[in-house]
């Protein structure tokens, strides 16, 4: 396990790295305390200055209806930041357990696993939560869900390969020859093995779960209209094109793309060091 | 008596008859108004003051008034009002919504489903002449008309040797067949102008080519609704085959264009209608309407990719201002949203609620957010007979822009009903279409601040939207419903009002119930008079003033866009009514 | 390798038959909901009476059990009647023929794209580790990994609005019908999603080629004198990129979902666009049919994908 010590190491040894958790840093106090650091109340139409390009009085514009960028832009990154750790964390347990099961069990439930994960990824996860939202109706708890479906099957397919790897492992086999229930040797033995794989497709899924819910949102498909989420912003900038309120469109895509970045740069660097094996990349200093 | 006594008796008895005989004037003679008003444009991010002419027309006065009438128009013949019309070319048309059925009469009377698509290829007995922008009224399938003394019996004659396009003949029993189902619809359909006709008792073959309608009493405008875009005409036989229910169905018309396909979401097609009784018309041989958003529209007709867009968005047609290449025009619509509560469960049912919302809402902002689309309205157009001119309601309480007074009465009202600052005030949401646009956003906004209430948006798709009111929370009192008015073209609008806030009315669904009103209404629908129409109108806006049965957003304009090689009288159209293009041609190219 | 190809195939079939089998679940969760939409418009009420109602259900079919719902919907799908959009009446084949094509386009032209940009890029950093063209390289890739690809199509639009007042058509133009416009259509969306996908491709080519590069192999071309780029060429660039079409075949999915969110942003009339719109309308038979539509799309792509996997690396065979 990393201790703090080792932590801030790691930080400082990657410049991107120094950079992604900074962000994350930032974006995390923001998600904490939103109403303290928005200028404004993210709903209150501003009728003097409707519409407006960035002034002095609103660094980052307003939107049709009068209502500050900014402040919007603030209070959405809690949303995200809630429904895209909420969706990878149920999706990583759900994926921990199923996975664990299915590869130390074997039998017709891992061969039922095997297939059911075949036809789960042959459906892109983006069109599987339109399904599932289509089928279950908007709102919180609905796109979490509907996020976290298409997260499942990778997880358990990573999970159950560490799993039959670990399992032939002469620990484990002495373990059972010793006559200790399986309970046992899965959480004692097993799991543990299986916790940095964990990490890691968590950490990668974090990009894509910003991603997902900033692409429901823009699709209309999000949680409650009118909740300043950064996907919904942008897709009213596309119905009205000919004079694009362009600053509502490019600053919450701007602070999209560096969240996924930072979430996609922590990956990479958790990847290069706790499993070498599941990146896929050589390791090059 | 002395000569400075007498003097001053002869001045004040001459005085009275100028005003009385002045007034009598003033009756009989319609009167243009041309004013001229200082508009806003917005060109290229450069604000450019404008002067653009808003003409209102003063209505002509009922006929059957007194005096029986008899009208001959056989020998009217309907062309083009430009000399040496062009023939040939199809005309690229573009509009915006999916038309979700094909029968003219079930499409809402509100704004939606298009019915100015199918317009083309039907005809009405009536119809209002558009080389004279709409004002008076010319043959269609009745050349000859008559209007009883007491004005309780209209007599249309129908054209002879009208054929459908399916080749069968028009006769008397095609008019009484479409206007049963309108009048009288059968249990399993809705048609959205039934609540024009309500005046009617019966319709019957005549003889001879008459139809014969007659009234349960005399009405002011129950004659012009006939006049309307989708009071046309429809086969006995495709009604009698299709059980009365013409929607998966286009039954054959017997109009200038006929029906070719349509691929939703894309276009429309029509061919010219070789056999039509108007052997001049049409001059195009097809019209082919585009599919297209907003914007799509205008810019289609800037690029030259379609030739006329009846309306575009308010970037398009600043775009199109800007253009030297194509005309514009902006013309008032009578279409608006509206944002309904429950009125006859609590809270509404407290007029302290229902005035403190109308007082907390700045109608000026709406127009602010709807880039100055939307004008305050005061319960009725301003096109509309008896409607408030501009310059005296904006000062009015709830209409006007400087509300700081309005919005402190509001709290007070919300207060003195058991809701100081919106406490326990059970409202928590307001569904629509689309509730996260400018308008419902500045909704929430106004009351929200103002008010200290927190109520929250939530959307459900265009077609569900009316059903919401069936729904659990609006009967609870817990949601307000953001609604399109009913569409209606013609000057009265007695009928509309009926509609929206007359008790138990099928468009009422805030059902709001004012018997002061509903007198007021009722006398009016049978009051002859215009100008004492005029002044009871004026006393029904003041009375839901008093009494708000919902907030309006305002009645907003439409912006027609057409490019230079079109020929039609857009120039002359006062009211942005959609529909009839026989006449249109265009230049070879 | 006749056999091998057999069984992918085999494979392939139930799981596209479980495919229809979640599609048709998830879609069933909440029944009724399309009828309640179409039974009233907006004048009037509740249009029909209750029976009519019944009769509505009937013709639909949604009255039956749900394994005879879904029997028939499969029977449907296997003679190629992909049933009636429920609110246009259109057939969704002939939805499908419109706006299939322009999809294909903007798919095609984004492989494209990918691969024209992605393998240089890849390529160049792998053989130039550790410069600054590769720390360059390795900083642009991670910058449109995160970049949505809908925002790339947004910012286009806004740009080319903006600075050229231009935009690209919105119909629906047939390449074959009018090539330039078309392209006109298609190319700001292929670009949108296929530079993402170049910075997919060009990882994957960079750490690819650094692995390949360390194998015995490599290390014995080099020794027997080959020069570097012939050695590059031959032996390494071809079992490279084994993984590198693998992952392209991956992709494929996210084009797919991509070309949903950029077809709604540059206002495309598209696949992507059918569906965003099928949704909103919760039209059963357009959702339904248009999903398993793309997930057999992507089942057969990477079926392919295996297959020449196979004819290149002889290891898989075997497996």
């Amino acid at each position: 396990m990393i201790r703090i010590k080792n932590l801030l190491i790691i930080i400082k040894s990657n410049p991107l790295t120094l950079f992604a958790t900074i962000i994350l840093i930032v974006m995390l106090v923001l998600a904490l305390f939103p109403s303290q650091i928005a200028p404004m109340d993210p709903q209150k139409a501003h009728y003097d200055a409707l519409r407006s390009p960035p002034t002095m009085q609103h660094l980052l514009g307003t939107d049709y209806a009068g209502r500050d960028v900014a402040s919007r832009m603030i209070h959405g990154v809690r949303t995200t930041l809630i429904i895209a750790f909420s969706a990878v964390i149920l999706s990583k347990t759900i994926g921990f357990f199923w996975g664990m099961t299915s590869g130390y069990f074997g039998g017709w439930f891992d061969l039922l696993t095997q297939r059911i994960i075949e036809v789960m990824l042959s459906i892109p996860s983006l069109i599987l939560a339109l399904l599932l939202l289509a089928g279950l109706g908007s709102g919180r708890l609905t796109v979490i869900i509907a996020i976290a479906v298409g997260g499942i099957a990778g997880t358990v397919r990573i999970i159950r390969s560490s799993v039959l790897t670990i399992k032939n492992m002469a620990y484990v086999e002495a373990a059972k020859a010793m006559g200790t229930h399986p309970i046992i040797i899965i959480f004692r033995h097993i799991a543990p093995q299986c916790f940095a794989p964990l990490l890691v497709v968590a950490s990668v899924s974090l990009g894509g779960a910003i991603f997902a819910e900033a692409a429901l949102s823009f699709l209309g498909l999000g949680i409650t209209p009118n909740a300043p989420t950064w996907g919904s912003m942008m897709s009213v900038v596309a119905e009205n094109y000919l004079r694009p309120l362009w600053w509502i469109a490019i600053f919450p895509g701007i602070a999209l793309t560096l969240t996924i970045m930072s979430f996609n740069l922590i990956g990479d660097e958790l990847r290069d060091r706790l499993d070498p094996k599941l990146k896929g990349e050589v390791k090059d200093n | 008596m002395n000569i400075s006594k007498f003097t001053f008796i002869l001045a004040i008895i001459s005085t009275v008859f100028v005003f009385a005989c002045g007034s009598e004037v003033i009756k009989e003679v319609p009167v243009e108004v041309v004013k001229e008003v200082q508009v806003d444009k917005i060109v290229k991010e450069t604000v450019v003051q404008v002067e653009e002419k808003v003409i209102t027309v003063t209505p002509t006065a009922i006929p059957g008034g007194g005096t029986a009438i008899s009208v001959d128009m056989s020998d009217f013949v309907l062309e083009s009002n430009e000399p040496n019309p062009v023939r040939g070319g199809i005309l690229r048309m573009t509009f915006g919504v999916s038309v979700k059925h094909t029968d003219h009469h079930q499409m809402p009377v509100a704004q939606g489903a298009g019915p100015h698509n199918l317009t083309v290829m039907y005809n009405g007995l009536i119809r209002m002449n558009p080389n004279t922008g709409m004002t008076t009224i010319m043959p269609d399938l009745a050349d000859k008309w008559e209007i009883s003394a007491d004005g309780m019996i209209y007599k249309f004659h129908l054209r002879e040797g009208v054929k459908f396009h399916d080749g069968s003949l028009l006769t008397p029993d095609d008019v009484v067949a479409t206007f049963e189902r309108i009048v009288n619809p059968p249990d399993h359909i809705a048609i959205g102008i039934q609540s024009l006709f309500t005046e009617i008792d019966t319709i019957k073959d005549g003889g001879d080519n008459w139809v014969i309608f007659t009234l349960k009493r005399p009405s002011a405008h129950q004659f012009n609704a006939f006049t309307m875009l989708n009071a046309t005409i429809l086969p006995k036989k495709c009604l009698e085959d299709n059980n009365y229910d013409v929607r998966e169905v286009v039954c054959p018309g017997t109009g200038p264009f006929k029906f070719v396909d349509y691929i939703p979401g894309e276009y429309m097609t029509f061919e010219k209608n070789e056999d039509y009784w108007n052997p001049n018309l049409p001059y195009i041989d097809g019209i082919k309407m585009i599919h297209a958003g907003g914007t799509a529209r205008g810019v289609n007709v800037i690029t030259d990719v379609a030739d006329f867009a009846w309306n575009t968005s308010e970037d398009g047609y600043a775009q199109a201002q800007a253009d030297d290449r194509v005309h514009s025009k902006r013309m008032p619509n009578t279409g608006s949203n509206y944002f309904g509560w429950n009125n006859a469960v609590a809270p509404f049912n407290d007029i302290n609620v229902r005035k403190a919302f109308h007082l907390a809402t700045n109608k000026h902002n709406f127009t602010r957010v709807s880039l100055g689309s939307a004008k305050p309205s005061r319960w009725i157009p301003t096109l509309a007979e008896g409607a408030t001119p501009e310059e005296e309601f904006f000062n009015l309480a709830g209409w006007r822009d400087d509300n700081a007074a309005d919005i402190k009465a509001a709290q007070q009202l919300m207060a003195d009903a058991g809701y100081p600052n919106c406490e326990g005030f059970p409202v928590k949401t307001m569904v629509g279409y689309k509730p996260d646009g400018a308008g419902p956003v500045s909704f929430m906004d106004m009351i929200n601040t103002n008010l200290g209430c927190d109520i929250q948006p939530r959307a459900v798709e265009r077609a569900l939207v009316q059903d919401q009111y069936a729904g659990d929370a609006f009967k609870a009192g817990t949601e307000i419903v953001m609604h399109l008015v009913p569409v209606q073209a013609i000057k009265n609008y007695t009928p509309f009002m009926l509609g929206l806030y007359g008790t138990g009315s099928s468009q009422n669904f805030t059902n709001y119930s004012n018997p002061e009103v509903d007198v007021l209404l009722d006398t009016m629908l049978g009051e002859l008079d215009p100008t004492t129409r005029a002044a009871f109108t004026r006393l029904v806006q003041s009375k839901l003033d008093e009494n708000p049965p919902l907030i309006l957003f305002g009645f907003d304009s439409h912006r027609a866009v057409w490019g230079p090689h079109v020929h039609f009288p857009m120039d002359r159209r006062t009211q942005s009514i959609w529909g009839r293009v026989d006449t249109i041609w265009m230049d070879k190219r | 390798m006749y056999k091998y190809i057999f069984r992918r195939v085999l494979i392939a079939i139930p799981t596209l038959v479980g495919v229809s089998l979640v599609i048709f679940f998830f879609m069933r969760i909440l029944p009724g909901d399309v009828v309640d939409a179409m039974v009233t418009d907006e004048t009037g009420a509740m249009v029909f009476t209750e029976q009519q109602r019944e009769s509505i259900n009937e013709s639909l079919g949604l009255n039956r059990p749900l394994y005879v719902q879904y029997g028939g919907w499969m029977k449907d799908v296997f003679t190629g009647d992909m049933g009636y959009s429920f609110w246009t009446k259109i057939s969704v084949g002939e939805h499908i023929r419109r706006r299939a094509p322009m999809t294909i386009e903007i798919t095609v032209l984004s492989l494209i794209i990918s691969w024209v940009i992605g393998l240089p890029v890849g390529i160049l950093a792998a053989v130039n580790r550790n410069s600054i063209g590769d720390y360059f390289s390795r900083g642009i890739v991670i910058f449109f990994l995160a970049v949505p690809s809908f925002y790339a199509a947004l910012g286009f639009l806004i740009f080319f609005v903006l600075v050229f007042t231009w935009r690209p058509p919105v119909d629906v133009i047939f390449f074959w019908q009018n090539p330039i416009q078309s392209l006109y259509v298609a190319l700001p969306a292929a670009v949108a999603i296929g530079t993402g996908m170049a910075a997919v491709i060009a990882r994957m080519a960079r750490s690819s080629i650094l692995e390949v590069i360390r194998e015995d192999y490599v290390r014995t071309a080099r020794s027997k004198g080959l020069a570097n780029n012939v050695v590059i060429t031959k032996h390494v660039l071809k079992n490279a990129l084994i993984p590198v079409v693998t992952i392209s075949g991956l992709q494929f999915g996210n084009l797919l979902s991509g070309s949903i969110a950029v077809e709604m942003a540059l206002s495309i009339p598209g696949l992507g666009a059918l569906l965003a719109q099928g949704l909103a309308d919760r039209d059963w038979m357009i959702i339904q049919n248009l999903v398993l539509i793309f997930a057999f799309a992507f089942i057969v792509i990477n079926l392919i994908v295996d297959i020449i996997y196979s004819t290149i690396d002889p290891r898989i065979r075997y497996d």
